[in-house]
């Protein structure tokens, strides 16, 4: 679900999409725009789970409480969502409820009618060399920067700082999947919160400012690529990452 | 109809026997099944099937048998919000089912209350079967408050109007001594009916065959709450609970032959 706790996959199934399951869900205000962890940090403490055999989802808030039902779909919506309209259906249960009374604002949750990825088919699948985290952490003066701050699909191991930005406009091999990364992806505020306790505490943007900023880049403040898919395939944990 | 239930689950195994085995003999189970019970998940169930959806406010432990039950329980259409007490098993029961249908039940581990205070502003009804002091006084945020007669201790202490009490006269747990302040007392007494107030009111007959009696009166008080709460007259809401009670008998299990509205 859109902007709740990263769940780590041995195994996924990337397609046009994205990954599939990814983001199948998200929350919308009164207004019908999408609410994100930069309205409430507090919504990456919160875990959802989906089972596509029985269409039951489950929300477990930070406190331990588990909010779990069957999934009925109701009326149709348009969202804003990065302020572009999504078509949704408006996702009758308790859970719009139950996440209102965490945030204390009126919210509802609502399930796309197309995948619910940020930048579209290009951007459906986000790479990220783990090596550019120790590169982040050095300019930072930290030990190590946590990759679940940046929320990518898929962290590449045995790349140079950055490397991966050189892989833009070329076909790459990530399992049985190929992709084409179009694209940086440029950072926002909520890659300072800390995943595990949703506050603030690491200055990233101010980091990749200083050492970033001067960098050709198709976004700002850029960490990381984005890439549409051109073969669908699985990926699995220990799979090659190559130039295909 | 915004519903829910506060209560206990359980999971529970099912076995078919013959008879109830006599002490020091050995019956061979004809079918064995199971599923999530106790009187919060009937409860939920049935006023889930009669108002189109029901919450349950319930506790399991941290353990693969409550994750089962969560799993079952929203695939049966109720909204369970799961609690879950600290260094608690999920609590489970044998239940054997003999010739007749009739049901009896061994329980294992400590029975695990909801506890309060609950989210349970602007509810329409709200079916108190188990749960502790705080979370029967959130309950009676709801406009329509019911009540199992097995949890008196509970509704004694936290001293709150109910709407509605009801329970079975046979079960010795469940005797009423007037005490509690309850707008109506229901009790039910199997194929006799039962008394509302004092006064007797009839049981539908039973199907042909009872196979099962499991859930029984859970299913006709959660089909009396929901009745009343819509505003149906007591006769009315009686004759609804009466079938809704009659109707479990003839599934296997508390969830097979639960009475849906448009019955």
């Amino acid at each position: 679900m859109k902007a709740l706790a990263l769940e780590h996959l041995q195994e996924a199934l990337l397609g046009e999409g994205g990954v599939q399951g990814d983001r199948r869900f998200y929350f919308v205000g009164e207004t019908g725009r999408l609410i994100s962890n930069k309205d409430f940090p507090a919504f990456q403490l919160i875990r959802a789970s989906y089972d596509d055999a029985v269409d039951v989802l489950t929300l477990t808030l930070a406190d331990g409480r588990e909010i779990a039902g069957r999934v009925e779909r109701g009326e149709e919506v348009t969202t804003s969502f990065h302020r572009r309209p999504r078509h949704a259906r408006l996702v009758i249960g308790p859970w719009s409820r139950a996440l209102s009374e965490v945030v204390g604002e009126p919210l509802r949750l609502v399930e796309p009618s197309t995948s619910g990825v940020d930048r579209g088919r290009n951007g459906a699948a986000t790479l990220l060399g783990t090596a550019s985290l120790g590169a982040l952490g050095s300019t930072l003066g930290v030990e190590a920067v946590d990759g679940r701050r940046f929320r990518m699909n898929f962290g590449i191991e045995g790349l140079g700082a950055h490397e991966e930005d050189a892989w833009i406009g070329r076909r790459i091999a990530i399992g049985d999947a190929v992709v084409i990364p179009h694209g940086n992806v440029g950072r926002c505020v909520v890659t300072k919160q800390n995943p595990d306790t949703a506050v603030s505490d690491l200055d990233t943007l101010g980091g990749l400012a200083e050492y970033r900023g001067d960098v050709e880049t198709t976004e700002p403040l850029p960490f990381g690529i984005h890439a549409g898919v051109v073969r669908s395939g699985r990926v699995r944990v220990g799979d090659v990452v190559a130039l295909a | 109809m915004r519903a829910a239930v506060v209560g206990h689950v359980e999971w529970v195994d099912f076995a078919r026997v013959p008879r109830w085995p006599a002490a020091g003999s050995i019956v061979h189970a004809t079918d064995v099944w199971s599923d999530p019970a106790g009187g919060g998940a009937v409860v939920a169930r049935q006023i889930a099937l009669l108002a189109g959806r029901c919450e349950l406010f319930t506790a399991f432990g941290e353990d693969e048998t409550g994750r089962a039950a969560v799993r079952r329980l929203a695939q049966l259409g109720i909204d369970v919000h799961v609690q879950h007490p600290p260094r608690s098993a999920t609590r489970r029961a044998w239940t054997h089912i003999d010739d007749g249908g009739e049901r009896t039940i061994t329980v294992l581990g400590d029975k695990l209350l909801p506890a309060g205070p609950l989210p349970l502003e602007g509810y329409d009804l709200v079916f108190f079967v188990s749960g502790d002091v705080p979370a029967l006084r959130s309950a009676r945020r709801a406009r329509f408050l019911a009540a199992a007669l097995r949890e008196q201790p509970t509704l004694r202490e936290a001293g709150v109007p109910l709407d509605l009490l009801v329970g079975s006269a046979n079960d010795p747990t469940e005797r009423y001594d007037g005490s509690l302040d309850a707008r109506l007392v229901v009790t039910t007494d199997g194929a006799n009916g039962g008394l509302a107030n004092g006064e007797p009111f009839r049981a539908t007959d039973p199907p042909v065959q009872v196979v099962d009696t499991y859930g029984a009166g859970d299913s006709f008080g959660a089909a009396l709450a929901f009745a009343l709460a819509r505003g149906d007259e007591l006769s009315d809401a009686l004759e609804l609970a009466a079938r809704a009670g009659s109707a479990v008998l003839g599934g296997r299990g508390p969830y097979t032959a639960q009475l849906p509205l448009n019955s």
